[in-house]
């Protein structure tokens, strides 16, 4: 069973590992203030062109949006419980479910990768290249902007967090978790849970209302 | 990192084991710049104190290059047409001046250098809470600056440092680089600020309340919540440039139905807490270097305290103050008129109870303190005429000319940097364990106050006059004043310079520095000068306050190291 | 405050698995509810959907993220972070909601759709 480093600066492990969990929710702080400013815009948007965007959402691709938000809220049980295994000290249904949990995430971009390309044939690009015939009014050119760069940077983060899944898989694998020490893992699944927060918001601002 | 004794992941003493040291025994620790040796002992290490030093070479490096584009800008402007360069040259060449100095220098400045060095020790800490992410901020800083000068080389843009869409969509310039550059050095602030926060939150010595936390860590505290909540925004904002600008996509492009205005509103809620982010830090030091040099504790600890919070959170409820002739709705002017009146409030609390400290103190007039005087001087005006530019009537006129222009310099280098210069000299016994040259250093604050107010007074003058800013060619009128703060930037620049030459030599021939030489009862004046790498061999004890000059030195000093 | 995941093998503490997936069933059964709802066309109906949404994100915070184990400081940095958020869309939409410049009604672009330089 492998322990952890104490850094010289920590007085023992419980002040350490709160220290980096404190120290990861501050981050989390400050990456949903990136998305923050694109619901700001969002809400700009929305509030200039209310009649347009409620016509748009209606013709936006509700089944892949809510199927992807099944898929995540699952992902985020799957991920949650990893952690609940490793505290049992049981590593491999901990990597199990990590795994499980890139499974998801990679089903998630997949979905949103056939989302994407029925978009592009219909039209609904962002900005200038917009030219969906059918709904031809500067909001929904304006809504279909905002749905590529919210989605966009969304799915960003889905990749970067699949990359940090499963890297704490592999760390799992080689039991660097234990009951005792495992705030690292906690950590990535944190990270991973923000994007679920995220998609959380914007499903129904994009597929639903 | 050691290896902790069986049994110590069960037992949280909350103090943190005595260090082990090569050194025989008795002799005392080596300090940390001669605690290992060569390049890669430097560029590996994780010890604040060194990181803070690397930072200080890179951020006065960019001091100079921001101070060049001043002084190009300033001797242009000596004639009403054009001087030594052309329009589109003046225009990268200001705008070069405003992105340098913002991100390369101010924001990281007091932060990076005397925050990285002084906090973990004004918290009694061994190091800060993440010291390989504190390294990894300093080579991202790096990072940034290299992709924002290789923009720079390309030919620059010339949008302002302010970007503001539609124009920076569509400038033929290079805006891509530059803001990608500022958006790797904003990820740079992010996780410096992470750090401190986390710090100071969790690496506090065993009896050191929230109520004895020094003020200069109180104020990076608060610009550490800044830099971490309002930098997102702005990486977004100049991404958003950043795509429009290569993709096209008409984000703000109103022949597709976007608004340029809401760019600003996201790049104004960055920026206007982000000038928080730039005199917090100097405040910080004022906080401190007043009460040393009066040998007395504030007259309200707590009214500083709560007034850098106050002006943390309050800041960011001010943004649209800079948007009022953008086209905002009335209602949202006045929203954020009333709402900036409140700011001010918490900057006149701390005004106030500096002064108050000093009555009734034994002051000691050194180029510390000399450097207040010159920022007690320079804030106030530089805040009042804030006040006044934050009434939408009054800044109808004034927006955009140089009357703005003077207002923010008398804060940014007024305020700031001689806080910075302040920090620069109150702190260098302690860094470097010498002495700089007293004479030298008041002469040369004294030139500082003057060269400032040369270069700078006219410029209210100017813009209450009308010119407006950013402005190549000007009416003959405006000439008189433009040379006279022409003059003024040359003497500014050359007591700048005298200023850090001072302190550059004393590196090598200054007379060495005892522990405390300016009878503080801070917590940092506790170690050697300079301190040793683990800054305490034993962990202290602080239960006492930062500022209890009731305490005779020696008592205090027993009362942090034998419990 | 020191947070309760210290755990040895034979008392695992920390939440314990039937609240895990209690939560899992509130997400789904709110994330159907949105979905049902949003089906019927009622005014106010994106303030809803917005509340529950923040419904479902509180659990997840709470519960999967172990917000109900961790330090007060850490959930006053979740409480600033919305804060600002809120205050970033709020005075931005004040602004252009009061504005009155701009058409209300759906306008049909220029007719190529393409950009025009």
């Amino acid at each position: 069973m492998t322990v952890p480093s104490l850094g010289e600066q920590y007085s023992g492990y419980a002040r350490q590992e709160e220290t980096l969990r404190f120290g990861m929710w501050i981050f989390l702080a400050s990456e949903s203030l990136l998305f923050g400013g694109l619901f700001a815009l969002y809400a700009a948007y929305r509030g200039m062109y209310t009649a347009d965007f409620d016509e748009a959402v209606r013709h936006n691709t509700l089944v892949y949006g809510t199927v992807n938000t099944y898929i995540l809220l699952t992902s985020s049980l799957t991920v949650a419980l990893s952690v609940w295994a490793i505290r049992r000290e049981r590593a491999r249904l901990a990597v199990g479910l990590l795994l499980a949990t890139v499974a998801l995430g990679c089903g998630f971009l997949v979905l949103k990768t056939l989302e994407y390309i029925e978009h592009w044939r219909e039209g609904a690009l962002p900005g200038p290249f917009y030219h969906w015939a059918e709904h031809p009014t500067f909001g929904a050119n304006r809504f279909f902007t905002l749905y590529w760069l919210m989605t966009g940077l969304h799915a960003l983060h889905v990749t970067a967090g699949l990359v940090v899944l499963l890297w704490l898989a592999a760390r799992a694998q080689r039991r660097r978790y234990t009951a005792a020490h495992h705030t690292t893992l906690e950590m990535g699944t944190l990270y991973w849970h923000l994007i679920d927060v995220v998609w959380i918001f914007l499903w129904p601002i994009l597929y639903l209302i | 990192m050691t290896t902790p004794p069986v049994g110590a992941d069960t037992e949280d003493t909350g103090r943190f084991p005595a260090v082990e040291l090569d050194t025989p025994a008795g002799a005392p620790a080596p300090d940390y710049l001669r605690d290992g040796h060569g390049v890669w002992s430097w560029l590996y290490t994780t010890d604040h104190k060194r990181i803070a030093i690397m930072f200080y070479v890179v951020v006065l490096l960019m001091l100079f290059t921001g101070g060049v584009f001043a002084l190009a800008l300033r001797v242009e402007l000596l004639t009403p047409r054009r001087t030594v360069m052309d329009a589109m040259t003046y225009n990268r060449m200001f705008t070069l001046h405003g992105v340098t100095m913002v991100w390369m220098f101010l924001i990281p400045s007091i932060p990076t250098v005397f925050g990285n060095f002084v906090l973990p020790i004004q918290l009694g800490a061994r190091d800060l809470a993440f010291p390989r992410l504190n390294l990894a901020s300093f080579y991202i800083y790096v990072t940034g600056i290299v992709i924002t000068v290789a923009g720079m080389l390309a030919g620059g843009t010339d949008t302002g440092w302010t970007f503001y869409t539609p124009y920076s969509d569509s400038s033929p310039t290079r805006v891509v680089p530059v803001v990608a550059g500022i958006f790797v050095l904003g990820i740079s602030s992010i996780m410096t600020g992470i750090n401190f926060i986390a710090t100071t939150h969790m690496l506090r010595a065993p009896g050191l309340t929230w109520r004895r936390v020094p003020l200069f860590t109180w104020a990076i505290y608060g610009t550490s919540i800044i830099m971490v909540l309002a930098t997102p925004v702005l990486g977004l904002a100049l991404a958003l440039v950043g795509i429009d600008h290569g993709l096209h996509l008409g984000i703000f492009d109103p022949a597709v139905g976007g608004d340029p205005v809401l760019f600003q509103h996201l790049f104004w809620f960055y920026s206007h807490p982000a000038v928080y982010i730039m005199i917090l830090p100097a405040m910080g030091v004022i906080s401190e270097l007043v009460p040393t040099f009066a040998h007395r504790r504030p007259s309200s600890y707590v009214a500083i305290a709560i007034s850098t919070l106050g002006i943390a959170l309050v800041g960011f409820l001010t943004w649209g103050h800079h948007m009022f002739v953008a086209g905002i709705s009335e209602l949202d002017a006045v929203i954020f008129g009333a709402l900036s009146m409140f700011v001010a409030v918490f900057s006149a609390i701390k005004v106030f109870t500096w002064v108050a400290t000093l009555y009734k103190g034994q002051i000691q007039l050194r180029t510390p303190l000399l450097y207040f005087f010159a920022f007690l001087f320079l804030f106030v005006f530089g805040g009042m005429t804030g006040v006044a530019v934050a009434t939408q009537s009054l800044d109808i006129h004034w927006h955009d000319t140089y009357f703005v222009v003077a207002h923010f310099h008398f804060i940014m280098v007024g305020g700031s940097v001689t806080g910075f210069l302040a920090a620069a000299h109150y702190w260098f016994p302690k860094m470097f364990g010498r002495h700089y040259s007293e004479r030298f250093g008041l002469l040369a604050a004294t030139a500082v106050l003057l060269g400032f107010v040369l270069t700078f007074l006219p410029q209210f003058l100017l813009g209450n006059m009308g010119m407006p800013r950013r402005y190549y060619s000007y009416p003959d009128r405006f000439q008189w004043l433009h040379v006279l703060s022409t003059g003024g930037s040359f003497l500014l620049a050359g007591a700048i310079l005298l200023a850090l030459l001072n302190l550059l030599l004393a590196l090598r021939w200054g007379r060495r520095a005892e522990a405390n030489p300016w009878f503080s009862r801070g917590f940092e004046w506790l170690t050697p000068s300079p301190p040793p790498k683990h800054n305490f061999e034993v962990p202290p004890h602080l239960d006492y306050s930062p500022n209890d000059y009731t305490l005779s030195e020696e008592d205090a000093r027993d009362r942090a190291f034998t419990r | 405050m020191v947070s309760r995941t210290h755990t040895s093998p034979e008392e695992p503490e920390g939440i314990p698995l039937r609240t895990y997936a209690g939560t899992y069933v509130v997400l789904l059964v709110l994330a159907t509810l949105s979905l049902l709802l949003s089906r019927i066309h009622f005014t106010g109906g994106l303030a809803v959907a917005l509340v529950i949404a923040s419904s479902k994100a509180i659990a997840v915070l709470w519960f999967f993220m172990h917000l109900v184990e961790q330090s007060s400081s850490s959930r006053f940095a979740v409480v600033i972070a919305v804060s600002l958020m809120a205050i970033l869309a709020g005075l931005t939409l004040v602004d252009v909601a009061t504005r009155h410049t701009f058409p209300q009604k759906a306008e049909p672009m220029p007719s190529s759709g393409f950009y025009q330089r």
